[in-house]
């Protein structure tokens, strides 16, 4: 049983590190889907958003643990 | 030679074989540890063990997946591969950067051997005790690669690859482990995370936008492109904090 639960929460961990950051990553493939399917951005445009996008939330991630661990 | 061996097939290989390095690594220090505490057959048997466990869901998985329609499967896949590589990324960048502490095998192992040293019982009990040690520490680690390979294999079918990438780690810690009979302290576990971060990164925005229908410029091609740019804003990052936060947490 404690093998069951530590296997699940490394599962949890494997995807889960920083939660703002899992969030983040899946709240922007969300509105690319949305521009993309709407019609709103084309497939190349959509392609670019989705990469830089995933830039920018590694990046605030990074920044954000190094400032809340230097600050403490 | 297939057309994408460079794009696809070996990156994808490459991947799966530095992260086995690092994870492989994490288990044999555990496994050493029990090994060197209780005696080798506990070490073996939950390996073993282990071992099993994960071709199963391996064998379970892979074929099952490819049952999936390509365009979801990419997407899934694509999704948590993001999830994975991202986090991956972002603690080795923070450890490069001085913010994190490194992962150090040695004390590691003595916090394992003070461990399984602690336990009382009879000699039946401490045996099943350090065989289920070395078990779960094989399952957990493995899980890590079992992931990656189903992940990076599945998405352009290349499981078996995938798996052999695995293995040729695993034999090659194993090897070595077994020659010098002590942690693996000098692999350069997070330059080889770094490494694998940037790779599944890299991955993971590819095989997202193609089940969201983007359209990539030089299709497989850009891999390589996505991969510089995460590796070069790792680096970057990695300059960036160590001069701006480091400082002031030392």
């Amino acid at each position: 049983m404690n093998i069951i639960g530590d296997v699940f929460k490394e599962l949890f961990k494997m995807f889960v590190a920083d939660l703002r950051l899992t969030l983040a990553i899946l709240g922007g493939i969300i509105v690319v889907w949305i521009l993309l399917h709407k019609g709103l951005i084309g497939p190349l445009p959509a392609g670019l958003l989705l990469t830089f996008y995933c830039f920018i939330v590694l990046a605030e991630a990074v920044i954000r643990e190094a400032r809340q661990r230097s600050q403490r | 030679m297939p057309p994408d061996f460079w794009t696809i097939m070996f990156p994808a290989i490459t991947a799966t074989f530095l992260a086995s390095i690092v994870e492989v690594v994490e288990a044999f220090t555990i496994v050493l540890a029990v090994g060197t505490t209780r005696g080798w057959r506990p070490a073996i048997l939950g390996t073993l063990a282990a071992l099993g466990v994960l071709a199963l869901i391996i064998l379970i998985l892979g074929p099952a997946l490819q049952f999936i329609p390509i365009h979801i499967l990419q997407l899934f896949v694509g999704i948590l591969l993001l999830l994975f590589g991202m986090g991956w990324l972002r603690k080795a960048i923070l450890r490069a950067a001085g913010i994190l502490p490194l992962h150090d095998e040695i004390e590691a192992f003595a916090e394992e051997s003070a461990a399984l040293q602690s336990q009382t019982g009879t000699q039946d009990t401490l045996q099943w005790i350090a065989g289920i040690a070395a078990f779960k520490a094989v399952l957990l680690e493995g899980l890590e690669v079992v992931f990656i390979v189903i992940a990076v294999g599945t998405g352009k079918g290349l499981l078996w690859e995938a798996s052999l990438g695995a293995l040729a780690a695993c034999l090659l810690v194993l090897g070595i482990g077994a020659f010098v009979h002590k942690p693996l302290a000098q692999v350069p576990e997070n330059t080889l995370k770094f490494g694998v971060g940037v790779m599944l990164s890299a991955f993971g925005v590819f095989w997202t936008g193609e089940g969201l229908g983007v359209e990539w410029p030089g299709a497989d091609l850009v891999l390589i492109a996505l991969a510089a740019a995460f590796l070069l804003l790792g680096i970057g990052l990695v300059r960036l904090i160590g001069e701006k936060f480091a400082r002031s947490i030392s």
